[in-house]
């Protein structure tokens, strides 16, 4: 018995000496999946918010943003006469900076207690498990309690949760040697952020040419009852969601060549993502 | 053969003379018996809403799996209505809640509306006050009949449970401090629990004189901390490491006789005496499901399931004085918790049972 017990202790120190070498500065999104639904700014402005309100996907779930131990678990109320707490439900987690994160609106959970690396599932969002679901995420600071900005501490540069471009298309459509006029489609927009009262979504993108940025194009989707539209005229979408939208660039310098253009497209919170597109010709050198 | 002294004799007839003195002048019974007679059951489900009557002063608040109303003693539903989110309620008034609500309106007991409260968040309403915690988490403010804010305090942490008696209201927070708020939001003390490695309150409960607040501090381990407010300072009276090592909040409920912390622990019952600092485990493999306590007695159905046991559904009422009085088992339901209960000192003793759709109500007389 008395073997098993120090099994068992030396298991959970290995555990969490193996994970919290990388926990200090190993922060992750707290979900696998996820959209961000508000910027830590709108927190300040409405009372109700103290984190970031993310939706992860139907197959998605919450995963724990850093390694630690599960301090705190309240499951949702099972019991209809039981009386409210301040939060729904929530697991609160330490780390070992002292820094403990909440994710509340919880759902299913798949963890209650015990050490937890960095990225492990912890649960779901509250909800119908066909859809996407809602919770929220706050960084509690170590010192006097306050909260800390969620997106000035996950990491900003991932691909995986920038605004997706899944997919862009490019094509020539008039080349000389002064230059070029290109098109460019881009496919499945996703994961910008709502930063602002008007429900607009201001967005930027531009592209690199021969090592070169071009100027900064911004634009910007508005959200009427769940829906987006663009709000400038020269560009389309098809969709009610914005999966394509075509822009006309040009005249670009025209490199002999040159095959390809590269797309970064970011949001106004300082996310972004890069896409390569192969430059099809329609039109040959004049 | 050895002889007896006369002062020994002298002794021992003086304490034979005695306790037949007491026996006959202090005369006690040795239990009281308290005699249970069922009064009625109603089906709320099948409830005609033309039989709403507006004349009733005394009234019980039931919430059942789907559905909240308010009942007489005599059986009148003064109103019954389907609850599709929460609810929170007292003797006089209730308010449905949800989620995502950015307001709630408290409703009388006959389900006509009072007033409504422009915050968004979980009402807890206790006798004729109102009181809203935040949707952040981290705000609690009070509001008067006719809604008009009355006072609010942010605390940059997390409540984790809130108490509220008479006009003051103890709150406990995530980052260890439990705060007792008085009737105009002041604050009244402010507690840090410094021991637990974690930080952190995860339940209170404040005696109804507010003589005793109690507290859940920390996780591995959690310490009961039971303080006396005095007038010019708090103290700490007692600290104890509870048994088992859980990871949820730990509701705790103070008993009316002030004394008496009921809790429910790691699938046992515990009864703390603030008096004798002592802590009794009433039950093992329980749960409580729920709870109603009067001056005299606590009401509390609990759910046991062992290898052993019959598992079931427990009814047990406890004298405040005289410890445990009667224990019935209620029949099993496919419903998540849909077990209610109300007691009621009358005389008589009233308790109300809500099961399903069921409302059964007895009466008991003490002999």
């Amino acid at each position: 018995m008395r073997c098993t017990r120090w099994a068992a202790t030396l298991l959970g120190v290995l555990t969490i000496a193996l994970g919290y070498p990388n926990s200090l500065e190993a922060w992750s999104w707290p979900a696998r999946f996820p959209r961000l639904l508000n910027s830590f700014a709108e927190v300040v402005e409405e009372d109700w918010l103290r984190g970031v309100r993310i939706l992860h996907s139907a197959e998605g779930y919450v995963q724990s943003a850093n390694s630690g131990s599960i301090l705190i678990v309240q499951p949702p109320l099972l019991s209809p006469i039981t009386p409210p707490h301040a939060l729904d439900s929530f697991v609160l987690i330490g780390h070992l900076d002292g820094t403990r994160t909440l994710y509340s609106n919880m759902g299913l959970l798949y963890r209650t207690s015990g050490a937890i690396l960095e990225g492990v599932p912890i649960g779901e969002a509250a909800g119908p498990p066909e859809s996407a679901r809602e919770f929220e995420f706050r960084i509690l600071d170590s010192g006097n309690g306050g909260y800390l900005n969620p997106l000035l501490i996950l990491p900003r540069d991932t691909d995986l949760f920038s605004p997706i471009v899944r997919e862009i298309s490019v094509q020539r459509l008039h080349s000389t040697t002064l230059g070029e006029q290109i098109t460019v489609d881009i496919t499945a927009l996703d994961r910008l952020t709502i930063g602002n009262p008007l429900r607009i979504m201001p967005f930027y993108w531009s592209i690199e040419y021969e090592g070169r940025r071009s100027s900064i194009f911004l634009d910007a989707f508005r959200e009427r009852q769940g829906h987006l539209t663009l709000l400038s005229s020269d560009r389309r979408i098809e969709d009610s969601i914005p999966r394509l939208w075509r822009a006309r660039l040009g005249p670009l310098p025209y490199v002999e060549g040159k095959e390809s253009i590269r797309v970064i497209v970011g949001d106004h919170i300082g996310r972004y993502s890069i896409r390569s597109g192969k430059i099809e010709s329609q039109a040959e050198l004049e | 053969m050895r002889r007896i002294s006369k002062r020994t004799v002298g002794i021992y007839t003086a304490l034979l003379f005695f306790s037949l003195l007491y026996v006959l002048l202090v005369p006690q019974p040795t239990t009281d018996e308290l005699l249970i007679a069922p009064r009625w059951s109603r089906d709320v489900a099948s409830f005609d809403v033309t039989k709403i009557s507006r004349n009733e002063e005394q009234v019980m608040a039931f919430r059942l799996a789907n559905h909240f109303g308010y009942v007489t003693p005599e059986g009148i539903i003064t109103h019954v209505e389907p609850v599709p989110f929460h609810v929170s309620y007292s003797e006089s008034r209730f308010a449905n809640y949800s989620q995502g609500s950015s307001g709630i309106t408290i409703r009388d007991i006959y389900g006509d509306p009072l007033q409504n409260i422009t915050q968004r968040g979980y009402p807890r309403l206790k006798d004729e006050r109102i009181v809203m915690l935040a949707a952040n988490g981290d705000t609690i403010s009070e509001w008067d009949s006719s809604g008009k804010l009355k006072w609010r305090r942010e605390h940059h942490a997390i409540i984790s449970d809130a108490a509220l008696r008479g006009n003051h209201t103890l709150i406990g927070l995530l980052d260890g401090r439990a705060i007792l708020i008085n009737e105009d939001g002041s604050l009244n003390f402010e507690y840090q629990d410094t021991h637990p490695e974690q930080q952190m309150v995860i339940g209170v409960a404040l005696s109804n004189d507010r003589r005793f607040s109690a507290l859940a501090s920390g996780v591995n381990p959690t310490y009961l901390v039971v303080l006396e407010n005095r007038i010019a300072s708090t103290q700490e009276v007692a600290r104890l490491i509870l048994p088992h090592r859980i990871h949820h909040l730990q509701p705790l409920h103070f008993l009316s006789d002030n004394n008496s912390l009921l809790f429910e622990r790691g699938g046992s019952l515990y009864y703390f005496d603030t008096e004798n600092i002592t802590l009794n485990e009433l039950q093992r493999n329980v749960r409580l499901l729920h709870i109603s306590h009067s001056n005299c007695c606590a009401a509390f159905i609990s759910s046991s399931s062992t290898l052993e046991q019959h598992s079931g559904i427990i009814l047990q009422l406890l004298h405040l004085r005289l410890g445990p009085m009667f224990q019935v088992q209620l029949p099993a339901s496919h419903q998540p918790q849909p077990y209610f209960i109300a007691i009621s000192d009358g005389p008589p003793l009233a308790i109300l049972i809500g099961f399903e759709q069921s409302l059964n109500y007895i009466e008991g007389v003490w002999e």
